[in-house]
């Protein structure tokens, strides 16, 4: 995205990503010893890029870390998302949901939405090898470019040769704006926030 | 200790001719030219040829109106969209078609453009875009499918060609007509080698050569799905010059309860000498400071 003239606040690699990170300042987990710190961080940026290990339990989404800071998973009940700054959110991962039924999406997605207009991930496994090492740069390139979101995923993150399944999920205190910002919202939607999350529109390919 | 299951493994090769060929590929040649001749195949209504170019280091892109086609540099790779329907949710609109009308309307289009020879092509399955709408207060909840994706596999010698290369997706909008096509496939300039049958490496060799990786690596569980031969073509952002036979197996990495799992596919050649290296090196991790708290 750099390239296209947007700016890098903060790229940290292995070790150097945090659940901290993530963790809203007001949420409480047992066993932590720091406070979270997203407002500091994913929320004090306007598009999150996240690409390692993941995973759904049940209705909690995880993401993984390769050091512990404090803990090596970071967990979607404690997040915020939205709440001062983060507009977007790609998961190049496993699991942003287990599966596409309705109840499931909303379960999982509604509790941490606080202000994010959108998120993109994958449902169930997501991939890790030589033919998915450009999804994170493509997706990048599109986004950069003023592409809509939801379709520069589901074209960079899908693959028609193996089961990659995007799925690209819009907010909106409407079924209209859902639907809007699902279909036409590019990176030039940042400063028309979402109101109310009250809807969900998402789209994906099976 | 590594487990691994195959669960569909490859008893021998499939029926082969005596020799198995590698062969060369031209180089994309992509350029204003090109462009123009494949907007002219593509004989879309709205295509007058009246559009403007736009350039970056992976793609030539021309737009007219709302339609768009690009190649891609490394590759030759095209795709063709119309930018105002191809995966676009009108808000009401709903698939009406079977998925074997949309094998016909994706052939017929296929004919008609000449882009590649359908008599090259074999089905590879039907996809379909969904979307899905629900209210948090009440949970009420919608669902519709809105296009259909044909995709066809090359097949090359009578062998199919594996990977992301050599498939071709044709997108078919709700009301039947195509919205997009995305083309992996580059040209064959000749044979480069012949290579007997009986020198070729055998599946056991191909699943053994992966247990052997995976086992170093100390994966604790892998699930192979199946064992596939063909000829290997990379993605559109991906250089290659030759097409060379392989085995290609799609597998899932993870832990014993199974709580986290990725997604692979391991490659290994089926000739006891490959030319040059088959899939794109893993890029190297990036050296960071340490972070302080």
């Amino acid at each position: 995205m750099a390239k296209k003239g947007h700016t890098i606040v903060f790229k940290f690699g292995n070790d150097n990503a945090w659940e901290t990170d993530f963790r809203h300042p007001d949420s409480k987990r047992k066993d932590a010893t720091r406070k979270g710190d997203s407002l500091n961080w994913i929320d004090n940026v306007n598009f999150l890029y996240f690409g390692d290990h993941g995973g759904c339990n049940s209705t909690i989404k995880t993401i993984c870390f390769s050091y512990s800071h404090d803990f090596c998973d970071g967990r979607s009940d404690t997040w915020k998302l939205g709440v001062k700054m983060l507009k977007w959110m790609a998961l190049n991962c496993c699991d942003c949901v287990l599966n596409t039924d309705p109840a499931h999406i909303a379960a999982v997605w509604f509790p941490p939405a606080h202000g994010i207009h959108m998120i993109f991930g994958f449902i169930g496994p997501g991939h890790d090898s030589w033919y998915f090492r450009d999804v994170g740069k493509n997706f990048a390139n599109d986004a950069g470019s003023g592409k809509p979101l939801a379709n520069a995923w589901l074209d960079d993150a899908y693959s028609d040769w193996q089961t990659a399944h995007p799925i690209a999920m819009a907010y909106g205190a409407t079924e209209e704006e859902a639907v809007n910002r699902r279909e036409n919202e590019t990176i030039n939607w940042r400063d028309y926030d979402v109101s109310s999350p009250n809807w969900l529109a998402w789209k994906w390919r099976d | 200790m590594t487990e691994i299951r195959f669960a569909k493994p490859m008893e021998a090769l499939p029926r082969l001719k005596q020799t198995v060929s590698v062969f060369s590929l031209e180089a994309p040649g992509v350029n204003e030219s090109l462009i123009r001749k494949k907007v002219k195949q593509v004989k879309l209504k709205g295509f007058g040829g009246d559009g403007s170019f736009t350039r970056d280091e992976e793609r030539l892109t021309y737009t007219e109106g709302q339609f768009v086609l690009s190649l891609h540099r490394a590759s030759g790779a095209l795709r063709y969209y119309d930018s105002r329907r191809w995966q676009i949710d009108d808000g009401r609109s709903k698939v009406q078609f079977s998925d074997e009308q949309a094998v016909s309307i994706a052939k017929r289009f296929l004919t008609q453009s000449e882009l590649v020879s359908l008599a090259e092509c074999t089905l590879l399955r039907v996809s379909h875009l969904q979307v899905g709408t629900l209210e948090h207060s009440t949970g009420r909840a919608s669902e519709r499918i809105i296009d259909a994706a044909v995709i066809f596999q090359r097949m090359v010698d009578n062998l199919p060609v594996l990977g992301p290369g050599g498939k071709v997706s044709v997108y078919i909008a709700h009301d039947g007509e195509v919205s997009g096509c995305n083309i992996i496939w580059r040209k064959i300039k000749g044979i480069h080698i012949s290579i007997p049958v009986t020198e070729l490496r055998t599946p056991k060799f191909a699943e053994e050569h992966l247990s052997k990786h995976w086992t170093k690596k100390g994966v604790p569980q892998i699930q192979v799905d199946e064992t596939l031969f063909g000829y290997l073509e990379l993605g559109p952002c991906d250089s290659q010059r030759f097409l060379q036979p392989v085995y290609m197996m799609p597998l899932t990495l993870s832990d014993p309860e199974r709580k986290m799992a990725i997604r692979t596919v391991y490659v290994v050649p089926a000739a006891v000498k490959p030319i040059g290296r088959l899939v794109p090196p893993v890029k190297p991790p990036v050296e960071q400071p340490v972070r302080r708290d």
